[in-house]
């Protein structure tokens, strides 16, 4: 089937643009002689599409002259059928090639719940699911991401999963996964022996024979490797960024021009993975952004640029950096977003840019409501800092705002639950008192103001200070949900959402999961489960299912605090932070006492040693 | 902020290959960010979140190609035309292009009061049954029932006066001269009115193209 027939195909489909590629700033993947590589987000386009990494690596590697990178999704259900009705395989965007001819097929696993839908890829592009049974012309299947910190759930079914930022190693996998002089298992070993790549078949792993745990770990052809370190951009200021990226030809879930403004986080907030994995912080100048915005703007014609990161305001120079962009950008009509913005200790000059883009949600994320257990996540935000914001904002003129909470942590009980209510009580108070009138110098009452609380449950993460913890069972939750939801939803000003209960607990089984979860994840998938990351796809008892007939349960993966002596799952796979430092840090958390920010305070030494990029900013930003 | 003086062009583009599959809202976002990236100076609406200001021929429906598409612009100063086209087909997606721009003078009738029949060329890429062209022509009426919006009921309706022409030509397709507007029948649905032993997509088995507009007097804009 040419592109042309496949074309022909898709017509029917409900959404076929997400199968065609062709937009402004793809890639020519024509060259037969280029080496090759597709990567794969296993979620739709709409969602792929919004993912900077994914975006970061297609054009990285087809700036270079002599490679090409195509793309590929999960299919939504229509044409999943309608290909297996035809038995027809998964082809790219760029050239429709079935996956199964491509040398390299890079898996993004930015998420637990998209396992299934790696499985489901592989299946439809005729690719034999488990690395033991594919042959000498199958591709080579790699996989990065957050996920891939926690590789063990779906070691089985990759070849060589890469830790940390692509950009660093890529070029060099796909110079090898195209080397057709040697045969595929030595091209996987060479790959496998490459920083930042874990090879898990040249790994051993014992496990226990009563537990089932794992007991020893061991690289093969490396005896010497205690653990994969992650790799990564050091510099970020002069790390590959694309100035030219592809305008999709529909709505996306983030549909905007995007700037990577900073990477990594300061903050150390005890549960957040994002927080350790991406250590250490770089930033880029301002001057640097400056440049890169008005390049991404005249090649894209968006009418919007996100600055992205993980957390906006800490860009030392957030605020020089916004009302640069802001002076030139309004005249144009382009607003400016910041799409991840956490306006917990926010500047009033920060607000007066955000002013011109009214569009821009403002989101709070105490995440918990008292005192006590923000000390104990080390959230090192104060009820005065909160409501402070709050006040800031409304001056501004915001009158809606989004708040972040979560339940079922660790040390948690009904009291800190009735605080969150209290906390949300108080910031519509705040919000509704609004600005001083002029004129009498009295604080206005009673304005509209409305809150929208957003709750998620606990997942306890591997590379985090809580990855010993247990997570609460689904009972508690319910009843900890009840509690707010009784405290709250009389309250006109209030509409609160929850994230379903039981996905939660399902992202961390796979989260701190081991290899025993492999066969549970292609029963689930054999099962019918895939785009399960879409809610109402999600069947709790698919899993609950699948674990009972592989012997395992829940209590083993997330009801039992685990002993800081066991061997973890992913103790071969090292973040950079070291494991003493996050038994330190839990150490603290059970005395809810914090650690301070390590950009505006002392270092905290989490592993990175002396050569840490946070040391050469701090001098930068003192001189 | 004022507004300046109001100047418009009318551009025609052809849309085709990957581009056929983007919705007419979705083409209303690429082209404007096609407008965009050649820093035409655009005019915009008023209010707190501005929009240009540009009108567009009636939505083509999802999977059929445009041959000559037409909208109008609004600028806040003049352009010289061929500038205009060349800035323009500079970057963009896989089939889109820009064929023409024209300087509208004032008082020009608006795009609308410009549209009332299109044409339509459908080539099937098998050769089938013979269409039904007569049967279709000789029919007093054609009734097809029309899906409703949310719960209203389906609609009955004759659609036989929104078809003008049909013409077979040689090598099998069908050139047909349709209402534009509200008032139509959709090219998809004509299509499986003339072949209805084709399967519910017919897109996969005919290819349909909107060759242009005929304005109220006879005049093809195409």
């Amino acid at each position: 089937m040419n592109r042309e027939e496949y074309l022909r195909l898709l017509t029917g489909m409900e959404k076929p643009y997400q199968y065609t590629g062709g937009e402004l700033n793809c890639a020519d993947c024509t060259d037969k002689s280029a080496k090759r590589m597709a990567i794969i987000f296993p979620d739709t386009y709409e969602i792929g599409m919004s993912h900077v990494g994914v975006r970061i690596i297609y054009h990285l590697i087809n700036a270079r002259d002599n490679m090409c990178c195509e793309r590929a999704f999960h299919p939504w259900v229509d044409l999943e059928v309608l290909l297996r009705k035809r038995d027809e395989p998964l082809r790219t965007l760029e050239t429709s090639t079935p996956l199964r001819e491509i040398p390299l097929l890079g898996f993004s696993l930015a998420y637990e719940m998209l396992y299934a839908n790696v499985l489901n890829i592989l299946d439809m592009s005729k690719i034999p699911l488990e690395s033991e049974d594919r042959e000498e012309e199958d591709p080579i299947i790699m996989a990065g991401g957050p996920c891939a910190y926690n590789p063990e759930p779906m070691a089985p079914y990759v070849d060589i999963f890469l830790i940390g930022e692509a950009e660093e190693v890529i070029c060099k996998i796909v110079e090898i996964a195209n080397d057709k002089s040697i045969s595929r298992k030595e091209r996987i070993l060479a790959i496998g022996h490459l920083d930042g790549c874990y090879n898990p078949s040249d790994t051993k792993i014992t496990t226990d024979a009563d537990t089932g745990r794992v007991a020893d770990i061991e690289f093969i052809s490396e005896p010497e490797k205690k653990a994969v370190e992650k790799v990564f951009a050091k510099d970020l200021n002069n790390a590959w960024f694309p100035c030219n990226p592809i305008v999709p030809n529909a709505e996306i879930i983030h549909d905007r021009a995007n700037l990577e403004i900073h990477r990594g986080c300061v903050h150390g907030c005890r549960f957040c993975q994002a927080g350790y994995i991406y250590r250490p912080l770089r930033i880029r100048s301002t001057e640097k952004l400056v440049e890169m915005a008005d390049e991404i703007l005249s090649s894209t014609g968006y009418e919007e640029l996100g600055l992205v990161s993980l957390n906006s305001v800490d860009h030392p120079d957030i605020v020089g950096l916004s009302t640069t962009l802001d002076k030139d950008l309004h005249s144009k009509r382009i607003s400016l977003g910041f799409p991840s913005l956490r306006m917990d200790a926010i500047s009033s000059e920060l607000v007066s840019v955000l002013g011109h883009t009214k569009k821009n949600n403002i989101t709070l994320a105490p995440e918990a409501g008292s005192q006590r257990m923000r000390d104990l996540i080390n959230k090192n935000l104060t009820e005065e800092q909160i409501l402070h914001s709050v006040k800031t904002f409304t001056e501004g003129g915001w009158q809606k705002m989004k708040l972040y909470f979560m339940i079922g942590l660790p040390e948690e009980t009904d009291e800190d639950i009735f605080a969150i209510a209290d906390l949300v009580k108080k910031i519509v108070g705040t919000g509704r008192q609004g600005k001083k009138d002029a004129e009498t110098g009295k604080l206005q009452r009673n304005r509209p103001f409305k809150v929208t609380v957003s709750v998620s449950s606990f997942i306890a993460k591997s590379h985090t200070p809580f990855q010993w913890e247990k997570m609460a069972d689904i009972e508690t939750l319910k009843g900890r949900m009840k509690i707010l939801l009784n405290e709250l939803s009389k309250n006109k000003a209030v509409s609160i959402k929850w994230r379903d209960f039981d996905l939660g607990l399902i992202e961390g089984l796979l989260a701190r999961g081991d290899r025993r979860l492999a066969p549970v994840i292609k029963q689930v998938w054999e099962a019918g489960g895939r785009l399960e990351s879409w809610s109402d796809r999600f069947v709790f008892n698919r899993w609950e299912k699948a674990l009972a007939n592989e012997g395992l349960d829940l209590d083993e993966y997330i009801f039992r605090d685990r002993d800081e002596e066991e061997i973890l799952p992913w103790e071969h796979i090292s973040c950079g932070v070291s494991t003493d430092y996050l038994r330190i840090e839990r150490k603290k958390a059970t005395k809810e006492e914090s650690t301070k920010n390590c950009l505006t305070d002392n270092c905290s030494n989490c592993g990175f040693g002396t050569d840490c990029p946070v040391h050469t900013l701090k001098k930068e930003i003192k001189g | 902020m004022e507004q300046p003086i109001r100047y418009k062009i009318r551009v025609s583009y052809c849309k085709s290959s990957t581009l056929i599959f983007t919705s007419h809202r979705s083409l209303i976002d690429v082209l404007m960010r096609a407008i965009r990236r050649t820093k035409i100076p655009l005019r915009f609406t008023e209010g707190f979140s501005p929009r240009p200001k540009v009108i567009f021929t009636p939505p083509l429906p999802l999977g059929v190609l445009g041959e000559a598409e037409l909208i109008d612009i609004e600028t806040t100063r003049y352009i010289e035309e061929s500038d205009l086209l060349e800035s323009l087909n500079k970057a963009l997606p896989e089939g889109l292009k820009f064929t023409s721009t024209t300087n509208l003078l004032k008082g020009a009738p608006v795009l609308s009061k410009m549209i009332a029949k299109a044409t339509y060329v459908l080539s099937p890429y098998e050769t089938g049954s013979k269409p039904k062209i007569f049967e279709l022509i000789e029919s007093k009426e054609i009734i097809i029932t029309k899906k409703a919006k949310k719960g209203k009921p389906p609609k009955d309706v004759n659609v036989r006066p929104f078809i003008h022409s049909l013409i077979e030509k040689e090598d099998g397709s069908i050139v047909a001269e349709i209402a534009a507007g509200d008032k139509t029948v959709s090219p998809l649905i004509l299509t499986s009115l003339l072949w209805p032993e084709l399967p519910a997509n017919v897109l996969e088995h005919v290819e349909i193209t909107r060759k242009g507009f005929i304005s109220p007097a006879g005049i093809k804009l195409y």
